[in-house]
């Protein structure tokens, strides 16, 4: 009997990692599409172009 | 919210398998110790029964998969080919492991090489195993798909095969419990355990399918984002 429980914890605890092993790579995939898209040229704010009065002036 | 559905399903066939290993090993009936070499061994039978089927399920699925890969081009069709071989092989080495303890216990060996459904099963594993790691060695392209849907289409024919072994080829393995006539008849609390073990592992095999289908489909976006981000 004691080697049917340790067969039957064994996989459980065997189909447990599997699947904690999917939760993680669906949320390790998540976080760096999240940072790549942070990172992304598009999602970058427009740069603002400060005129110079005085600049103006001369011209 | 289609991944939390996804979760929730896997995490549902996760409890449900938990609840059908402690009814099988606390609830079940004994079986007679006339019938078998190890009677308490015997209770991995629903486990591996059902572990069995949502296998055949997870190569149903690869199959499919394979199939509108390989002539539709479908991008749908791999994701189910490479969730149907990674869900395939998670309940294949379940099978193996669960029917390697009883036979371990009942023959005294862990393994019949003469035994068909043993080998042909071993195969379907084998199988997807080898598209798993296949997949993961090698760069993503159409080649590299068509090749291993080649493999899930003509792989399949071992399921057909791995199910009627066992009525055509019967050496050691036993001979079916469901639909298998008079020799296979199970008591009702029998009955009962393997049907909530079967829907189990039929809800852990769908939970388990469509998270490997969203994981899928995240690397390919994640794959065109750098792709992108390195032609800037």
């Amino acid at each position: 009997m004691t080697y049917l429980a340790v067969a039957y914890l064994g996989m459980l605890i065997s189909i447990g990692i599997w699947t904690w092993t999917v939760f993680s790579r669906s949320n390790d995939l998540e976080q760096r599409i999240t940072a790549v898209e942070r990172h992304s040229p598009k999602n970058k704010p427009k740069s603002v172009v400060f005129l110079n009065p005085s600049s103006d002036e001369q011209e | 919210m289609g991944n939390r559905l996804a979760e929730s399903i896997l995490l549902l066939g996760f409890v449900g398998i938990g609840a059908t290993l402690y009814l099988a090993f606390l609830k079940a009936p004994s079986v007679s110790i006339n019938a078998f070499e190890s009677p308490d061994a015997q209770r991995i039978f629903y486990w591996h029964v059902p572990a069995a089927w949502a296998a055949f399920i997870a190569f149903g699925i690869l199959f499919v998969g394979s199939g509108l890969w390989f002539f539709n081009r479908s991008a749908l069709g791999w994701r189910m080919h490479v969730a149907g071989a990674e869900a395939g092989l998670a309940t294949g080495l379940m099978t193996i492991w669960s029917g390697m303890v009883w036979g371990s216990a009942e023959w005294g060996v862990p393994w019949d090489w003469t035994d068909v459904r043993l080998n042909t099963f071993g195969l379907l594993t084998f199988l997807a195993l080898f598209l798993v790691l296949g997949r993961q060695a090698q760069p993503d392209g159409v080649e590299t798909r068509d090749t291993f849907s080649t493999f899930g289409l003509f792989g399949f024919v071992l399921v057909p095969v791995t199910y009627v072994a066992t009525r055509l080829w019967q050496i050691r393995h036993p001979g079916p419990v469901v639909g298998g006539g008079e020799s296979g008849s199970l008591n009702g609390e029998m009955a009962v355990i393997l049907l909530i073990g079967a829907i189990s592992f039929t809800v852990f095999i769908l939970g388990l399918v469509l998270m490997s289908m969203r994981i899928t489909s995240l690397e390919q976006r994640l794959e065109s984002l750098q792709e992108a981000m390195d032609k800037v």
